[in-house]
């Protein structure tokens, strides 16, 4: 057993057959790269490529007739991306294993891959013995993601959240109210008609919110509630 | 004597009923569910001792990341937490411990989880009085 889990894991977990190749499924809208994957993974024995697809749906299709071992998917796909297609595939009860192959991914969206089901990560301007790894790896039942970038991610989101619930528990619900329509850029007026109340007492919630929060205007509170999360 | 009550929240089938048979013969009081957003009832409900949290479970409502979030200012705060995680490392290396300080996670478990690790950890913490 590895505890260890990233690009730099070893292959000794990996188990490649060479009488039961892995079945991909692989997405990317760039053509080139499409065949480019298709050549690469031509050349390994212990891979056979089921599917090659452009966009979200011809991989959701693909995956339904094939149920593919692993999905190599790029995130930056046209309409649906690669995260919608995750949503998707966990709507539909799909189980498989996938790998997101991308040009560049930020903290952000890795913490919702993985909590979308992605258990591996790959950049492409990785070497490609890497990619071949990484779905060996991942095809394994391990995980392929930088812990490092994930411990920031999950930093990050535990933060904003704890932030967000400090928020929360200082102010009253209308309040909160009134924070998030002015995170929607809404004016006293708007929110006073959406409230039912009057421009006067919108005004009036706005100070004891500026009051609670300790910022100095309406800017100040704006910040605020982004820096915190407030949606 | 009443039994150490143990919730596992676990979206693997195998793993939530290895845990079941494992604490069960134990002489545990288990209770399994597979999304957060059950774990919270459960908390209310059936008032663990112990919390066994796997953080990603793609298809819950409400995931282990969302749960220990939740738990950090939940009424049930003050119950520790074992987590079951391949992002074990990352939990323990990568968040600050002011972010965590409203949770008790005794221990964090890489998967695959060996279950005499598993039983042994659970062990440890019962003895150790989770709950007095």
């Amino acid at each position: 057993m590895r505890n260890h889990h990233g690009p730099n894991a070893s292959r000794e977990n990996a188990t490649p057959s060479a009488t039961v190749p892995i079945r991909l499924v692989i997405t990317d809208d760039h053509v080139l790269v499409l065949k480019a994957l298709e050549l690469l993974f031509a050349r390994e024995s212990d891979f056979v490529v089921v599917a090659a697809c452009a966009n979200a749906d011809q991989t959701l299709e693909a995956v339904r007739r094939h149920r593919p071992d692993v999905l190599v998917l790029d995130i930056r796909l046209p309409g649906l991306d690669g995260l919608a297609v995750l949503r998707a595939m966990n709507q539909d009860g799909a189980s498989l294993r996938v790998v997101l192959l991308t040009a560049e991914i930020d903290d952000d969206q890795m913490l919702e891959a993985v909590r979308l089901g992605a258990a591996g990560i790959v950049l492409k301007e990785m070497a490609p013995h890497l990619l071949m790894e990484c779905i060996r790896t991942v095809h394994a039942g391990e995980k392929w993601v930088e812990q490092k970038a994930m411990g920031r991610a999950l930093d990050t989101l535990l933060r904003r959240e704890k932030d967000l619930r400090e928020i929360t528990r200082m102010l009253t619900n209308r309040e909160l109210d009134i924070v998030r329509m002015i995170v929607l850029g809404l004016h006293n007026a708007q929110i006073a008609v959406k409230l039912c109340v009057s421009e006067a007492t919108v005004k009036s919630h706005l100070h004891h919110i500026y009051e609670k929060l300790g910022v100095d205007g309406r800017m100040g509170l704006l910040l605020l509630a982004q820096q915190k999360g407030v949606k | 004597v009443n039994p150490k009550r143990v919730l596992v929240v676990e979206d693997d089938p195998y793993v939530r009923g290895a845990c079941v048979d494992v604490l069960g013969g134990l002489g545990y009081s288990v209770v399994a569910v597979d999304d957060g957003a059950l774990a919270l009832q459960e908390i209310s409900r059936f008032q663990p001792d112990l919390i066994l949290l796997d953080l990603i479970m793609p298809r819950a409502q409400l995931d282990g990341i969302g749960l220990l979030s939740r738990l950090a200012t939940a009424p049930a705060s003050g119950v520790p937490v074992i987590i079951l995680s391949a992002f074990g490392d990352a939990l323990a290396q990568g968040v600050s411990p002011e972010v965590t300080d409203g949770l008790r996670i005794e221990a964090i478990l890489p998967k695959p989880v060996s279950l005499h690790t598993l039983a042994r950890e659970v062990n440890r913490l019962v003895r150790a009085g989770v709950k007095s």
